[in-house]
């Protein structure tokens, strides 16, 4: 009993963690129906960032959000001009491809400049766990969870509420009749990547006190970012969060009853089966699976 | 007429190609050319830390016998290949021996790069001169042109059993066939051969592993595996393991409160010295079945005691911290090639190069790492398949005391006594 509450709970919170960065990715995914593939790479960026003022200016990775955040979104819109603007109405494939050629320069780019060295931040309170029970957890696992919680709900009420928010819902469901409703696209597609790029900012702070930093880090996270974002439903945020906490719990208990070397190979079959019964996703809109098909 | 003109252009042609030709043979001989060898190791992707830090090894290796006058008065020279991957490394091997005419290829740090890029040396002809990849299929291929210089992987397993066996079993007050060892392996080339050796010689030496489990080394989440190893309270915790699932895993370890009295690291993951930074000072303690690298000097001979004391200098100097296993079997591989191999072959072409490498007979201690030097050529009466493997490759284990590397075993190459039998509670730790 105490083995499976251990395993769930984990589960849970890692998955909450995995739900905030497929979040940048969905919005990203659902709006401007481009698959960035560099996505991980904009997690790698944010969590050298936040290692470096932990280590340089002394603070915690959690005030760090502070400057991470709106400089992932200044990043977003950099990107966004030179590369995605020029990509988007162009064929699938050349997104892509330009992103693929992106998260290459910047994996080399770190390489480069930071060397292959892990970079790790010190951790809260002495890495003592807090134990609730017989369950015990790192304080930044727990922080990390209520951090993308909070988040979440935050942005689902922006979503339902403010002008660009159903202004994105709209774009996500019909992008042309959205056009001619007179919101203006183009400029919504710079938010939106902007936007999701600061949320992969908001997940590298998170993730920074609970994974080393190394220039290929985000290769190990974005195949389970792209799988949180179909299993929700492409552009579903309630999805992408609802995804991110199953894939932590499918992985936490099948790794544990099954075996780990097998975790990868059950989300994946979840993945699928959600595929083939719901090709939208979870939570996805009608169509949402249609990326790439109408263009 | 015409045809006198014609003979006389002709013959015209003839001297300049003539004096063109001698030329070109006077050349080499005027200014010796460099004798180029291909450098295949993983400057970029997931291996490109330790990848790095061997070719700042080699490198010193190459610079103190290009100080020394070189090699018959060639100077040596590098030709790079970027092996991120089997399949990049693979296409880089086959671009640098057939653009640069190399005779042999060296490197390549990884086990699953060793495998593709040795076969492709194979397929051209050409000898491949491998440091530290260790999966033992290496040499077991039947191939002609490949030598493997650092230990096998399966003995790195062996070792941490003899080890087990030999210094632990008694710290613990129990005996071998006693001791709960539970085995980790990363689910690859690496893991899986290191895993075989543990296996053999647990089984041997009657031990028993009440605990065998693969996992993958990008795994995100090391919970599940953590709350196992709670579950089967092992004495003995042996982990083959990369450097980020290391981490991971003692840090979940710590999360988890999960204590074991002994963690032996295979390796890879637990010799690199930034686990020190990533853990702090839960890393002391830790033992680490490996290519020794900073060795007893004792149980060297005086000329190489000499490099090793050069190369760490160097070493050091580059890259401001003491030079880990695989940089120590980097140069230790390169040196004897410069210093022994290359100097007693006829040519530099590859079958003198084959026949001078199976000629050598160095007794151990004759590379900076304590290793000698001797190869196996369809000889060995238990592996009559194998060929090229270095069977006087040295290999122990060293333990984390005060944030660094110091051996411990064997006797012969230890530096330092064993301390911290069992491990402290995490508390202390």
């Amino acid at each position: 009993m105490d083995t499976i509450a251990q395993l769930l709970v984990s589960g849970l919170m890692l998955g909450g963690i995995y739900a905030i960065m497929a979040i940048g990715l969905t919005l990203i995914f659902g709006v401007l129906k481009v698959v960035n593939f560099a996505h991980g790479e904009f997690l790698m960026l944010a969590m050298y960032l936040a290692w470096a003022l932990t280590s340089l200016a002394g603070v915690n990775a959690y005030t760090a959000l502070i400057i991470v955040v709106p400089a992932l979104f200044a990043f977003g819109i950099l990107i966004h001009l030179l590369v995605i603007r020029r990509a988007v109405d162009k064929p699938h494939l050349i997104v892509a491809f330009a992103t693929m050629g992106l998260s290459i320069v910047m994996q080399n780019l770190a390489l480069v400049l930071m060397t292959a060295d892990l970079r790790d931040v010190p951790p809260l309170f002495g890495g003592t766990p807090v134990r609730i029970g017989s369950i015990y957890l790192r304080a930044e696992l727990v922080l990390g969870f209520f951090i993308s919680v909070a988040v979440t709900l935050a942005l689902m009420i922006f979503m339902k509420r403010s002008y660009i928010g159903k202004a994105i819902r709209a774009t996500v469901q019909d992008r042309d009749a959205a056009m001619l409703m007179g919101i203006n696209v183009p400029r919504l597609f710079l938010l939106t990547f902007a936007g999701g790029s600061a949320l992969v900012g908001l997940a590298g702070c998170i993730m920074v006190p609970l994974y080393s930093t190394f220039p290929t880090v985000g290769l190990n996270f974005v195949l389970i970012a792209y799988v949180i974002v179909v299993l929700g439903g492409m552009g579903s945020m309630e999805g992408a969060f609802l995804g991110g906490i199953c894939i932590g719990i499918v992985q936490s208990l099948s790794g544990y009853y099954i075996a780990p070397a097998y975790g990868q190979m059950f989300y994946f079959l979840l993945f699928l089966l959600v595929m083939l019964l719901r090709p939208n996703g979870l939570f996805g809109q009608r169509g949402a699976a249609m990326v790439g098909i109408n263009e | 007429m015409g045809n006198r003109l014609n003979v006389f252009i002709g013959a015209l042609l003839c001297s300049f190609l003539l004096i063109g030709g001698v030329a070109l043979q006077l050349r080499p001989a005027a200014a010796a050319e460099d004798l180029k060898l291909g450098v295949l190791l993983p400057f970029t992707g997931p291996w490109a830390k330790n990848g790095n830090e061997s070719y700042v090894a080699m490198e010193i290796a190459r610079d103190m016998i290009n100080e020394a006058g070189g090699i018959a008065g060639r100077k040596v020279s590098f030709v790079r290949g970027d092996a991120p991957d089997p399949s990049a490394g693979k296409s880089e091997a086959e671009r640098i021996i057939s653009q640069e005419h190399v005779s042999l290829i060296t490197g390549t740090y990884a086990s699953p790069l060793g495998i593709a890029i040795s076969a492709e040396a194979e397929r051209r002809g050409v000898i491949h001169w491998e440091t530290i990849a260790s999966a033992d299929i290496i040499t077991k291929r039947g191939y002609k042109h490949v030598f493997q210089v650092g230990p096998a992987a399966s003995r790195y397993g062996i070792a941490a059993i003899d080890f087990t066996n030999e210094e632990l079993a008694k710290r613990l007050n129990k005996k071998l066939a006693d001791l709960r060892i539970a085995l980790l392996w990363e689910n690859r080339a690496f893991g899986t051969a290191v895993g075989g050796g543990v296996r053999a010689r647990a089984e041997q030496l009657g031990g028993q592993l009440i605990y065998d489990e693969g996992y993958d080394q990008f795994m995100t989440d090391m919970t599940p595996l953590v709350q196992k190893l709670k579950d089967v309270k092992p004495d003995v915790l042996l982990v083959i393991s990369f450097i980020n699932d290391t981490v991971l895993l003692h840090r979940k370890a710590k999360e988890l409160n999960f204590e074991v009295p002994v963690v032996i690291g295979v390796s890879a993951g637990h010799s690199v010295p930034d686990l020190k930074d990533s853990l702090g000072t839960a890393v002391n303690g830790i033992f680490v079945s490996d290519l020794p690298a900073l060795v007893n000097p004792k149980a060297l001979r005086p000329e190489v005691e000499a490099a090793a004391v050069e190369f760490n200098k160097r070493y050091e100097s580059i890259q401001h911290r003491v030079p880990a296993g695989h940089a120590v079997a980097s140069f230790a591989a390169l040196w004897p090639l410069f210093k022994e191999v290359l100097p007693k072959a006829k040519s530099f072409e590859p079958e003198d190069i084959r026949a001078a490498a199976l000629s050598m007979d160095l007794p151990e201690g004759s590379l900076i790492n304590g290793s000698g030097l001797k190869f196996s050529n369809f000889d060995l009466p238990h592996d009559p398949k194998d060929a090229g493997q270095n069977i006087r490759s040295a290999i122990g284990v060293w333990q984390w005391q005060q944030l660094g590397a110091r051996q411990v075993w064997p006797a012969k190459l230890a530096t330092n006594p064993i301390v911290m039998v069992p491990l402290p509670p995490w508390s202390q730790r």
